[in-house]
């Protein structure tokens, strides 16, 4: 440390020595550069606030009247390009495309991290070849996902474009992140308690339900609202695989195949980007924001509220 | 803890439990195989559909045209929008990598209660955000700036930049952070005693200590802005030809383009079955290829074990 050594050889000069905060003795071209660098650290931590204060105040400035109206919501979208009516359409799409993806991704993505986390062997090749699918999986954008469904999904399984194809491509792209965060909560799980529970008795399988499960919920509750809020934040999969109908209601349930959600339809994410490339009536697009993002927020607030929870239970454990 | 195990029957008899065991350890085994398949279907689909191209279009004219007429010639040259991709992500690198490591170093050794909690929520706000909110500002907000910045149509690759690099900072911030924070703290305190201020700590220890894991931030956040389709899609102007790099555009800037993936999502609308479609499936393996090796580079750095001088 050059400059160090130029601080204890100046003490002898006419160069005054500062005690900085008990911290350590600088001279002043040392503390001057440590208030410039500090500066800037600020600075730039200032422009990410002020980035997303002035994204969310504009927004919510220019939409915010118009979607706070249960009008808007509940009224189905008219006029074409001219965009006179609301969002039900899409606000519906939405719901389907959640429940959809969860159903699907949910089951498959716990019960793959209690098989990583109680079954499997860490050092086996099956197991490093899941860790490689699940990180790769992790990391493929989302138009590929979208790809993939027009792909398999519309195309090989001939669901056309419809709100099923679009939920399954969209429930492969949430497992990761279902798995990642299950397997995170089901590992911060003692040994003690399965310990316990085949003390009593229980088997594995039992163990597992009744013992590993409850105790992790509320991590597998966070990792489900995180998936949630990927799932209507996502727009490229669904321009892709699902289409982007809005004539009318999509259906649950059809009469032929592929019998559930069979119908091309648009969530609110979807209908947000053609209201803003190829629709004229600007003060909806901003109202259609305003609610997409309270939406996530929202998601994401019960996201951390299961985190906190989590936390707290582990400091009660120690 | 203790209501499920009062509530737990311990009267099933064995073999009835050895059935069941059996049963469900496959039941978890086939959903993580399940994941594994997923996985190979992706690449299986992607890839083979894309090499359909190939069997009528010289994959050299693919990779290397310039011309992409894909219903009225039949060119299917992706030169322009692989430049364009590797342009965009290293521009808004440029941009966001020192915001965002000057913010993720404010949050973990400078601010403190409050503010540090500010950055942190602001962070995970800004990383739930959709893209197409972010390319709703682009429109609204970046590109009629920069129509008024130079007498051009504000949807460029500059509008684009902006856009991407607000796209980034939370994967660089929020990485960052962690990382920095797990420097162990005598470190940081060794050099304190020996007289160094806390910028020459900041600077000399817990920046080179942290190095590994803000190299694995930088790489995801690469591979996030080269697979980024909506936001960009809404604000480059998605124009097939070469993106003119002259200095009147600033080097490229304020010329309108088109990358990888909004090729992808522009033209699906009207692609037909055949090689158009198949060329599009083709820019998608090209891109899932650029973005596995991306993602590689990222797990070698995490996976290197952090340098420890005794």
């Amino acid at each position: 440390m050059s400059t160090l050594r130029e601080s204890t050889l100046n003490n002898n000069s006419n160069d005054r020595i500062f005690v900085y905060s008990s911290e350590g003795i600088c001279t002043r071209k040392n503390r001057l550069k440590e208030q410039l660098g500090f500066a800037a650290l600020w600075l730039s931590s200032f422009l990410v606030l002020g980035v997303l204060l002035t994204t969310l105040i504009y927004i919510f400035a220019k939409g915010g009247k118009q979607a706070f109206s249960l009008d808007y919501l509940l009224t189905p979208p008219e006029g074409g390009r001219n965009d006179q009516g609301g969002i039900l359409y899409p606000l519906v799409g939405t719901i389907y495309l959640i429940f959809g993806s969860i159903l699907v991704a949910a089951p498959i993505g716990v019960f793959a991290a209690i098989y990583l986390r109680e079954y499997a062997d860490p050092e086996s090749a099956f197991t490093k070849c899941a860790r490689f699918a699940i990180d790769s999986l992790a990391g493929i954008p989302s138009v590929i996902y979208g790809l993939f469904g027009l792909a398999f999904f519309v195309s090989f399984l001939e669901f056309k474009h419809s709100m099923l194809a679009g939920s399954l491509s969209v429930s492969i792209m949430i497992l990761p992140v279902i798995i990642r965060t299950s397997e995170e909560a089901i590992n911060s799980i003692p040994q003690s308690y399965r310990d316990a529970s085949f003390a009593l008795g229980a088997n594995k399988v039992q163990t597992i339900f009744k013992v590993i499960l409850p105790c992790s919920l509320t991590g597998i509750f966070t990792g489900l609202m995180l998936s949630v809020g990927r799932a209507v934040a996502e727009s490229a999969v669904l321009i892709l695989a699902a289409g982007g109908s809005i004539t009318s209601l999509p259906r649950l349930f059809g009469g032929s195949y592929p019998f559930v959600m069979p119908d091309s339809g648009r969530t609110l994410a979807v209908h947000l980007y053609y209201q803003a490339t190829s629709y004229d009536n600007p003060d909806k697009v901003f109202a259609t924001a305003v609610i997409l993002i309270m939406l996530v927020l929202v998601v994401n607030l019960l996201a951390f509220v299961g985190l906190s929870a989590r936390q707290t239970i582990k400091q009660k454990n120690k | 803890m203790q209501a499920p195990l009062k509530s737990l029957s311990v009267s099933s008899s064995k073999a009835n439990g050895k059935v069941f065991n059996f049963v469900f350890e496959n039941i978890f085994k086939i959903s993580l195989i399940a994941t594994i398949v997923s996985l190979g279907l992706i690449v299986l689909y992607i890839c083979f559909s894309g090499f359909k191209l190939f069997d009528t279009v010289n994959p050299l004219n693919f990779f290397l045209g310039k011309d992409w007429e894909p219903v009225s010639e039949n060119k299917f040259g992706i030169l322009p929008m692989i430049l364009a991709s590797f342009y965009i992500t290293v521009a808004s690198l440029v941009l966001s990598v020192p915001i965002g490591l000057g913010c993720a170093i404010c949050a973990a050794e400078l601010a403190k209660g409050p503010y540090k909690k500010l950055i942190q929520i602001s962070v995970q706000i800004l990383a739930g955000t959709p893209s197409v909110v972010f390319g709703l500002i682009g429109l609204a907000v970046v590109a009629p700036w920069v129509q008024g910045l130079a007498q051009v149509p504000g949807l460029s690759i500059l509008a684009a930049v902006i856009i991407l690099s607000i796209m980034i900072l939370p994967t660089i911030v929020s990485i960052s952070q962690d990382v920095l924070q797990s420097v162990p703290k005598e470190m940081k305190e060794a050099s304190l005693s020996l007289g160094a201020t806390h910028f020459q700590t900041i600077m000399k220890v817990v920046l080179p200590v942290a190095q590994s894991g803000i190299v694995t931030a930088i790489v995801l956040a690469i591979s996030r802005a080269f697979g980024e389709a909506m936001a960009v899609k809404m604000v480059i102007g998605n124009i097939q030809t070469m993106p003119n790099f002259s200095s009147q555009y600033w080097y490229g800037l304020l010329s309108p383009a088109r990358t990888l993936t909004t090729n992808i999502i522009g033209d699906i609308e009207y692609a037909r079955e055949g090689p158009h479609l198949e060329a599009l499936f083709a820019t998608g393996s090209v891109l899932f290829i650029i973005i596995m090796i991306v993602n590689y580079v990222a797990y070698l750095f995490r996976s290197t074990p952090k340098r420890t001088k005794k």
